[in-house]
């Protein structure tokens, strides 16, 4: 028999091998004590010497072959019995999962995160200041004099002995100004309270104060950091509009419109919503803070992080936050 | 402010329509926050008619039957108005027409006769509240023409919130002053009307005498004789009246009210007969007593401004009349007032009070000091033209120093440079020069190293004292919008971010991904709440609540969270995982503040710092809610549930306290290292002082652990962790939360450090010395406990203990407990031998057994 038949016996016989047994067959078949190869191995020595070392190094190649071959198979057959007695253990992988559900964070707080990041990561110090304040920093140093107008603008909570809850995080600008040297950048987020409670005002909500103070600051920088914050808040080119408005502690001082596309009614419209006030730190400020305003200058910003929450997630009611309903901050994990 | 388009239009008449001056001048700073459209559709149906002839209805006493025509047919109306009589010309509403409020007008009999339309008063057509009467026509108005031809009808009004710096905006002269310079390009000019000096007419006046001249330093008043006060104002000043949101009252009343509106200048009208002798403006003498126009009986202070004759007060100085001083019926002579107040007097005084009205709203926003004679000038006119009378001289009283000194405010040097430099965009010097003199200021070029202008400030705008405000001015008319972006250009460097709000977002993401939800409470809780809660401490409470519900500010987060449980446990929600994080308030020196507070109620101390004598830290507490075990047969040591089985997963005690462990390590901090946790039950110790609001009673008395932070020389306790105390359910707002167990973890965080940088330390591969060991111990040491003592027995302690088995039987004497522990020592140079960890662990056993109650199990 020549070689080639037998090397084609023998490819078949391990193709239809379809199980160990079969397989074990194959090989003694082959290559057992009296198995073929072997039998023709024996014979070798019968041929003549010019013939011998030519089919004696096919024989061996072919032996070798085989060998690897038997084995490959038996290693496929090995993992198709394993994977067929594993496939009997089934389980409901599909059933629903009552696991430790991860909690969420409070909007609130991946809001004024997610505004802080932004400021860190443009040089903005984050600095934090207490809740109940001295008339001083909430006002005085703010340029509100005592008995000004400008002090109804704000409803302010009392203690007894003068002091006040926070009426806004602009406290922090004075008491950033006396720790620490221009160039001066800082954010300070937090709670500030007013007594105004109704469906749109809450007595206690969260603002975010920021100040750039430095030499040659100017107003135009203001415009063009927040409409990059704004950008960069939102995620895609934002149309604001700013407009001239009164705050004590800055001068000029502006609010900043936000143009807003609200659908109502299946309808687009476009609303412009008021979502910060800023300005030009006032030289009063400055000089409150030990600073030289014929040489510093510099601006400060406020915003409501309700509102940016309210727009940043579609929440329509203010009161939301506070109710702290499991259904409500739930959406937010 | 309420502003009338038709009142502003007669001072300056812009081509732009009214949305247009509205952005215009919301741009500019004078935001409009509404426009009023007053709807006058309804008008269009309503036609002149005149009535023939009006009878009395046979079948009732108040109606009259009237013949209408209306220029086309004679109609028959039953009427119920007084005034219906034959001759005049009224406005009809005929068949068909729809009046507001969906009131369709049809044909009716009423009471037997026949109806063919209605004859409409002023407020049926929502013109003003009168209803006494149908509404009279003039009598040249032709028949059947629409009667709004006829009418003065409301006008579209701006609702303008004018911010406390801009007082000279309170007055359709403001307005029309700062919209000129907006349309200054448009060359749209101001055309107010002539407001001419009136003659005297007689001599009388009355003397005048400033005896608080600080208060008020100019006095004005002018005697108006003779006049007539029988008929109302003309329809137009009332309509004006209206539309400006102020109620007609009567002739005397409006025309000062309409000065007002128009010129910005309070004035006040008195009845020359109540006045006695003279004017003397001085303070009130304490407890000095004056009934107010309103009724209301002031009782005042040595600080309050009185406009008093020589007998009694008579008004508050710029803030409301006196009733028995006001206009009646019958007064025919007047004392016409207007004067010069001082802000922070008049601000005082409302604020103590509680006042609020127009005139005081302006004179503490500042009112033009060179006014009054102007406004009494223009008041007068139009006294004297709707109601005749004479008028007297203008008296005065003046203190030219306080007058002075209010009026007048110092010039400002403004540089070209400074313009550019601040505001980051450069003005021409015809922009700059037309901005600022358009607006009233008075510019004066100087040439010195820079070159600017000395700036001369108008007496009505005391809010313009720096440089900066003028480039506001400069900017808010040149248009905000038209400025460019720029980003601020300086030194970069690096901040080092202050670790507190990154270490609690930190704290945040732990918590959340161990399943803790986060809410944010309002920082105040009824009183009672915190007594209930905290009953040794004295809440600092607010002096001014919203409600007694948010009056005391809270000591403790615990509170609030409990409540967010039971609210949600009230929307079928039973398993609850909650955190919070925020400042908490306590008094320092238990309730000494308040006493305190009496003491300095009347000086108030200025020199009190934000942390006096109470301290706000940050706190973080987080709460689980479970039905309590056995309720559900959730799992545990019992029989396990699956966990595809429906019910809320486990949490116990076991896993509070493993949080509790974990999350130290977001400050680098180790239990049993810097944090160390004092079971309830281990014999006390007394090392540690509380440095927080001591919150051990809300726990359950033995299943609660004291977090105590070790420091070099004092260890103080930062928090506590457990299941919360069953009692804690008898609350009424808790009482929902019977059948659940609490597990709570409060923790003071301003005490905790900074995380460390972790330093490395080199580790061996050897293998470690082990040792297995299994202890007989009294049932009641704790293993913390035990730990303690075998370390203690040690001469050189095992590197870590590991618990393998707690195993408690019959087999055991009573009352004991068996451990099992693994002991394993870290390899140095070489690992220990087993000859030497047997007699490290002999030696141990020893003094455990002689000192203590513990055995070696056999």
């Amino acid at each position: 028999m020549d070689i080639s038949q037998i090397t084609k016996q023998l490819q078949e016989s391990i193709s239809k091998a379809d199980n160990e047994e079969a397989l074990q067959q194959v090989r003694t078949d082959y290559l057992g004590k009296k198995g073929q190869l072997t039998e023709l191995l024996k014979q070798l020595s019968r041929l003549p010497p010019t013939e011998r070392s030519s089919q004696g190094a096919a024989l061996n190649q072919l032996k070798i072959q085989a060998t690897q071959d038997i084995n490959n198979k038996a290693g496929l057959l090995s993992q198709q019995k394993m994977d067929a007695e594993l496939l009997q253990d089934t389980t409901d992988i599909s059933l629903p999962k009552y696991g430790r559900e991860r909690g969420s964070w409070h909007p609130i707080n991946t809001v004024r995160k997610r505004i802080e990041n932004i400021f860190n990561s443009a040089g903005y110090e984050t600095v934090l200041g207490p809740e109940i304040e001295t008339d001083y920093y909430n006002f005085e140093a703010l340029n509100f004099p005592p008995q000004h107008p400008a002090r109804s603008l704000h409803d302010t909570f009392y203690f007894s002995d003068g002091r006040l809850l926070r009426t806004h995080t602009s406290t922090g600008q004075v008491r950033a100004m006396e720790t620490k040297e221009p160039p001066l950048a800082i954010i300070c987020p937090g709670k500030t309270y007013r007594c105004d409670y109704d469906a749109t005002h809450s007595p206690m909500f969260h603002q975010l104060e920021g100040m750039l103070v430095d030499k040659d600051v100017k107003f135009t920088d203001l415009k063009g950091t927040l409409q990059q914050f704004i950008n960069t808040f939102f995620g895609r080119e934002m149309q604001l509009r700013f407009r001239a408005s009164y705050f004590p502690f800055t001068e000029p001082s502006a609010e900043v419109d936000l143009l807003w596309e609200i659908k109502s009614s299946g309808k687009k419209e476009t609303k412009w919503l008021e979502v910060l006030g800023c300005g030009m730190v006032h030289p009063n400020v400055l000089k409150s803070g030990n600073l030289d305003p014929t040489k510093y200058s510099g601006f400060a910003f406020g915003l409501g992080i309700e509102r940016m929450a309210m727009l940043y997630y579609g929440i329509d009611d203010l009161r939301l936050f506070y109710e702290n309903d499991i259904r409500f901050l739930s959406q937010f994990a | 402010m309420l502003l009338s388009e038709e009142w502003l239009r007669e001072w300056i008449n812009p081509q732009q329509d009214i949305q247009q001056i509205a952005y215009d001048l919301t741009q500019a700073g004078l935001e409009v926050e509404k426009i009023n459209n007053p709807s006058t559709d309804h008008l269009q149906q309503v036609i002149v008619a005149e009535i023939l002839e009006s009878e009395q209805h046979p079948n009732a006493d108040r109606l009259k039957l009237c013949k209408v025509n209306d220029g086309t047919q004679e109609l028959s109306i039953v009427c119920g108005a007084p005034n219906a009589r034959a001759g005049i010309k009224v406005a009809l509403a005929a068949v068909g027409t729809i009046l507001p409020g969906d009131f369709k007008i049809k044909e009716s009999k009423i009471r037997g006769s026949l109806s063919q339309g209605m004859l409409c008063s002023a407020k049926e057509l929502q013109l003003s509240d009168e209803h006494q009467g149908i509404l009279e026509l003039p009598a040249d108005a032709q028949l059947g023409k629409e009667v709004s031809e006829y009418l003065k009808l409301p006008s579209t009004t701006l609702d303008i919130a004018i911010t406390p710096n801009r007082g000279d905006c309170l007055s359709i002269r403001g307005i029309a002053r700062d919209l000129a310079v907006l349309y200054a390009e448009h060359s749209v000019k101001q055309t107010p009307p002539a407001l001419p000096q009136i003659s005297p007419q007689h001599k009388d006046e009355l003397p005048i005498e400033l005896l608080a001249p600080e208060s008020c330093p100019g006095y004005y008043g002018r005697i108006v004789k003779g006049i007539d006060l029988s008929k109302e104002s003309p329809e137009w000043m009332q309509q004006r009246l209206r539309d400006s949101g102020l109620n007609p009252i009567n002739i005397a009343v409006d025309v000062t009210n309409y000065v007002m509106q128009e010129l910005g200048q309070p004035l006040h009208a008195f009845d020359l007969r109540r006045l006695t002798g003279g004017i003397k403006v001085r303070l009130a003498t304490k407890g000095e007593e004056l009934t107010l126009l309103d009724d209301s009986v002031m009782k005042l202070d040595e600080e309050v401004l009185l406009i008093a004759d020589h007998e009694k007060p008579l008004a508050l100085g710029g803030i409301m009349g006196g009733k028995d001083s006001g206009i009646a019926d019958d007064t025919t002579d007047v004392f016409l007032e207007a004067a010069v107040f001082n802000p922070k007097n008049i601000f005082r005084t409302r604020q103590k009070y509680n006042l609020s009205t127009e005139a005081a709203y302006r004179f503490e926003r500042f009112v033009d000091p060179t006014l009054p004679q102007l406004a009494i000038e223009r008041a007068t006119e139009l006294l004297i033209a709707t109601a005749g009378g004479e008028a007297g001289p203008i008296s005065s009283g003046i203190n030219e120093k306080h007058l002075l000194s209010l009026s007048n405010h110092p010039s400002l040097t403004l540089q070209r440079d400074f313009i550019a430099k601040f505001l980051g965009f450069s003005l021409s010097d015809k922009q700059i020069t037309s901005i600022l003199e358009g607006l009233g200021f008075t510019l004066k070029p100087i040439k010195s190293q820079q070159d600017g202008w000395q700036v001369a400030i108008p007496n009505y705008r005391p809010d313009i004292d720096c440089p900066e405000a003028l480039c506001e001015e400069l900017a808010r008319v040149y248009g905000y919008d038209k400025i460019e972006q720029t980003l601020p250009r300086g030194a970069l460097k690096p901040q080092h971010f202050q670790a507190t709000t990154s270490t609690d977002d930190e704290v945040r993401s732990f918590l959340t991904a161990r399943g803790f939800s986060e809410v944010v409470n309002y920082s105040f809780i009824s009183k009672e709440e915190s007594e209930l809660f905290y009953p040794e401490l004295k809440p600092l409470e607010l002096a001014n609540p919203i409600s007694s519900d948010l009056s005391a500010m809270r000591p403790a987060l615990l509170p609030g969270l409990l409540k967010n449980l039971a609210y949600n446990q009230r929307r079928q929600v039973n398993a609850c995982n909650l955190f919070e994080m925020g400042l908490c308030f306590i008094p320092k020196d238990k309730g000494s503040t308040q006493a305190q507070d009496e003491n300095d109620k009347l000086a108030q101390n200025d020199n009190l710092d934000a942390n006096d004598n109470l301290s706000q830290n940050n706190y973080l507490s987080f709460v689980a809610m479970r039905p309590q075990s056995g309720k559900t047969g959730k799992g545990g040591k019992g029989g396990k549930a699956s966990k595809h089985t429906r019910q809320e997963y486990k949490y116990d005690l076991d896993d509070l306290l493993t949080d509790v462990t974990d999350m130290f390590s977001l400050w680098g901090l180790k239990q049993g290292g810097e944090v160390v946790f004092v079971y309830a039950t281990s014999p006390s110790t007394n090392i540690a002082i509380a440095t927080t609001i001591d919150d051990s009673h809300l726990f359950h008395p033995s299943k609660h652990i004291s977090i105590i932070r070790r420091h070099k020389k004092n260890h103080s306790v930062i928090g506590k962790a457990g299941l919360l105390h069953p009692r804690l359910l008898t609350f009424p707002q808790l009482s929902k939360l019977q059948g659940y167990d609490l597990y709570a973890c409060t923790l003071c965080l301003d005490d905790l450090p900074e995380r460390p940088i972790p330093a490395y330390k080199p580790f061996s591969d050897l293998p470690t010395a082990n040792f297995e060991l299994s202890l007989i111990v009294p049932e009641i040491l704790i293993y913390a406990d035990l730990e303690k003592i075998i370390n203690k027995s040690f001469t050189q302690k095992p590197d870590k203990i590991e618990l393998l088995d707690v195993y408690q039987s019959d087999k055991l004497p009573a009352g004991y407990k068996s451990i099992a522990l693994l002991l394993k020592w870290r390899p140095t140079d070489a690992t220990l031998t087993d000859e030497q960890v047997n007699t490290l662990v002999f030696d141990m056993i020893k003094k455990l057994e002689a000192n203590h109650d513990i055995k070696l199990r056999s």
